[in-house]
């Protein structure tokens, strides 16, 4: 299998394999293989490290996390304030099972546990909450009440607190048992949702940047506030439409961008691009609409599936 | 060459160098929100991103050194300026996404820090650019000051020994530096929009004022002494204070004589020329749709929302002199702009009645605010129809007035529960905040939506006070007491909040 990436790289986070030659690396600006193995698992990447499983054991690149925290930090999903949120079985039973949540990953006491039923399949990170996908293919959402169009829902404390998970109800109507969702994804102030047929909804906060106001006068100075990857988004899941509406069988969320693998192999991208993460080059700043990346993998392969930083992009490749 | 060049010059290579070697991460994940970086923890606490931010800040901080060096010379520094500029970029974006992902009063300290010192830099590399080419510019200048006001209003200018202090030197150095290289090029001065001298701001009240009631206008005092006031605050009133107007506290302020808040061109002075960033509230009310906050440069926010006819476009437009109206409402609201520049600080003065002990909220003691050791000062400068909703601090409150005039409408602590109060909202508590628009209830403003003619019959037994402000007026309004305040004319005021 083959990995490949482009994006964010100032601390080498993206040289798996490769030598480290600067001192003050480059981003990449096109997807560049970084890793080929027999077996690799789908990587794990933060702002300042990326984590893959290869052959069976992790390994890191970047400004990495101490070595004792890798397996944790793999298998879990981090918000932009540090917390983590983690999966853990039930003992005796398969029809539920625990989210536990520590405040970092160096806090010892976990500060909350919830029990979940149908048990959690899947999670994902927003900047100031998760996204939780059950085994029944629906959606539950938690976190900061002050950016609730990323929960999906209505908050009504007591009765729906925005700190406890609690199911998107719009998604619930949308979706159904014949096309539930197979995976979740969230990045920034965005969150989306691929269901089994291979439709995207993507739902979340977007206020902030469509309204950031230019400076009278004075030249048009960016606010040092990077955009978001999905014009106007509000709280109600709505679908995404990539190249009049190909099925996608692989999606993923970066802080300010999104990947998508459509279902007749071709990759996908949209958002933000300074720091090189839609792998296009660096002439467009950025993609307001889904647009096609030219990658092909290599002879007798295939691409598996996509994967992203909060502003790196991931294609993994495999033999056919 | 310029000496005041060189010292700007060497003022920002000391900073480098000082962030090339500041511990950012150190202090571990506390949290803050005073300018006072917390004392350092045990490094178990360091958190992981903090330090990887501290370790590209301290590289790009050595990249500008480096340039710096290579200054007198058209040499090649072997660094590459668009990879540093990216990354100076990076780090501040970072900074952002913190900003925004932390509820303000946990947001660990650090943010702050790697922000400052990331706009610190992102300066310095534009005064480096122009030191190599010699084009010291307007437009320079600009960039400059933007980058540091950026860093004291959305950062607080934190870090230590960087920070505030050394913003407000080089702000100073800077200003100074700038005097000295446009009055050398006076004489090829092109003609331009110039402010008119000797002007001062228009009293014109645009949209008329009300009619005060006699027996409902708040008593106007002068003449007393702190004793007299301590006494009026705690027994006097037996725990029934009244809104009341002193005539005299604002006497001696420079701002009504020598520094004269009325006149646009001394304002001007007194933030670089206009350039200073300002914060500013667009639209009618924070509670309003489609209301916003922009930070903006001081000179544009008196041509665009103060008052278009204080910058003559062109010597010969001859149109006759209409009153013209700024199009939106914007409003420099609750900013500590005496922090942010000190100058002006020394037009006013505190008056001594902040001083006074003073009674806690008269019915709900949650609301009192942890006590402050100085009052808090506040700025708040709009043009006509400014309009701070029907709202209560969780302080005892001075509100002296300067420029223009503004009225005042207050009901007692008493009355909350007809009032109306708010809820959550997005997140935020918002049971500070009325409801009610004064504005819409009195027919002034125009509003649809509601239905008033209810909310106007359910109020009309409940007591109120009012006032109009004018210059050297302070309005003192006791904790808890709901006001709602609305600028006649053009008006510069100030509040002092204690407890």
């Amino acid at each position: 299998m083959d990995l490949f990436a482009t994006g964010f790289n100032a601390w080498n986070q993206l040289s798996i394999e490769q030598k480290i030659l600067t001192d003050e690396p480059h981003d990449l600006f096109a997807f560049t293989k970084v890793l080929s193995a027999t077996a690799i698992e789908r990587p794990v990447s933060r702002l300042t490290y990326t984590i893959i499983r290869q052959d069976g054991r992790l390994i890191v690149a970047g400004l990495a996390p101490e070595p004792q925290h890798l397996e944790l930090l793999y298998t879990s999903a981090e918000d932009a304030s540090g917390q983590i949120l983690t999966i853990v079985k039930d003992q005796n039973t398969h029809d539920s099972n625990k989210l536990i949540k520590h405040s970092s990953v160096s806090s010892l006491e976990p500060d909350a546990i919830f029990a979940c039923t149908p048990p959690v399949t899947q999670i994902a990170a927003f900047s100031t909450g998760f996204v939780i996908l059950h085994a029944n293919g629906t959606v539950s959402t938690f976190g900061d009440s002050r950016f609730e169009a990323c929960l999906g829902r209505d908050i009504d404390p007591p009765n729906r607190p925005s700190e406890t998970p609690g199911p998107v109800p719009d998604l619930h109507e949308i979706t159904s048992a014949d096309d539930p969702v197979k995976c979740v994804t969230a990045g920034g102030t965005a969150v989306a949702a691929l269901t089994t047929s291979g439709s995207v909804y993507v739902w979340g906060s977007s206020t902030t940047s469509s309204t950031a106001p230019k400076a009278s006068g004075s030249s048009s100075h960016h606010h040092h506030r990077r955009g978001h990857a999905f014009q106007q988004l509000s709280g109600i899941p709505n679908y995404t439409e990539i190249d009049d509406g190909k099925d996608v069988v692989d999606v993923a969320l970066g802080e300010s961008h999104a990947i998508a693998l459509t279902a007749d192999g071709l990759i996908y991208v949209i958002g933000e691009n300074n720091n090189g993460q839609l792998g296009i080059g660096k002439a467009i700043e950025r993609a307001e609409e889904w647009i096609n990346v030219p990658f092909n993998a290599a002879e007798g392969s295939k691409i598996v599936g996509v994967a992203a930083g909060p502003r790196a992009s991931f294609i993994l490749t495999a033999r056919t | 060459m310029s000496s005041l060049r060189d010292q700007v010059l060497s003022q920002y290579r000391n900073a480098a160098a000082t962030v090339a070697t500041s511990q950012h991460a150190s202090p571990g994940s506390q949290t803050t929100t005073t300018n006072t970086p917390p004392e350092p923890s045990q490094p178990t606490g360091t958190d992981l991103k903090a330090l990887a931010m501290q370790q590209l800040l301290q590289r790009q901080a050595q990249l500008l050194i480096k340039l710096h060096e290579f200054l007198p010379q058209n040499a090649d520094t072997g660094v590459d300026e668009d990879l540093l500029q990216t990354r100076l970029d990076d780090l501040a974006s970072v900074c952002m996404t913190a900003f925004y992902a932390y509820r303000f009063d946990l947001l660990p300290y650090y943010w702050r820090w790697i922000y400052t010192d990331t706009l610190i830099l992102m300066s310095y590399h534009a005064i480096l650019k122009a030191a190599r080419e010699d084009s010291f510019d307007e437009n320079l200048m600009d960039r400059v000051v933007e980058s540091l006001d950026r860093a004291l209003i959305v950062a607080g200018g934190a870090g230590k020994p960087l920070g505030k202090q050394w913003i407000e030197k080089t702000l100073e150095l800077l200003s100074r530096f700038w005097e000295e290289a446009e009055t050398s090029e006076e004489e090829t001065q092109r003609p331009q929009k110039r402010i008119k001298r000797d002007t001062t701001f228009s009293t014109h009240e645009p949209f008329g004022r009300p009619n005060l009631s006699a027996e409902r206008t708040c008593p106007r005092y002068e003449n007393w002494t702190l004793e007299r006031f301590e006494k009026y605050m705690n027994e006097e009133s037996q725990g029934k204070l009244l809104p009341i107007v002193f005539t005299d506290l604002t006497k001696e302020w420079p701002a009504f004589s020598d520094m004269p808040w009325n006149s646009p061109e001394y304002l001007l002075s007194r933030t670089f020329g206009g350039r200073r960033l300002v914060p500013v509230e667009i639209g009618r009310s924070y509670v309003d749709e489609g209301w916003s906050q922009e930070l903006i440069q001081f000179k544009h926010f008196l041509a665009k929302y103060i008052d278009p006819s204080i910058t003559t476009p062109t010597p010969n437009a001859t149109t006759p002199t209409q009153k013209l109206q700024p199009e939106k409402v914007g409003y420099l609201a609750q900013h500590n702009l005496f922090q942010q520049i000190p100058s002006l600080r020394n037009d006013i003065q505190v008056p001594d009645f902040c001083w006074a002990d003073v009674p806690p909220h008269p019915t709900d003691s949650t609301k009192n605010q942890t006590p402050v050791h100085v009052p808090q000062l506040n700025a708040w400068f709009g043009p006509a129809k400014t309009i701070t909703p029907l709202h209560t601090d969780g302080y005892h409150n001075l509100l002296c007035q300067v420029v223009g005039t503004k009225y005042v409408r207050l009901y007692s602590p008493e009355e909350t529960g007809r009032l109306r109060p708010r809820g959550m909202e997005h997140g935020v508590d918002m049971s500070n905040t009325s409801e009610l628009d004064v504005g819409v209830l009195e027919g002034w403003d125009e509003d649809g939506v509601n239905d008033w003619e209810s909310i106007r019959k359910e109020l009309k037994d409940v007591p109120y006070w009012e006032t109009i402000l004018n210059p050297g007026d302070t309005l003192v309004i006791p904790i808890g007491w709901w006001h709602y305040v609305r600028s006649l004319s053009i008006s510069f005021s100030v509040s002092f909040w204690w407890n």
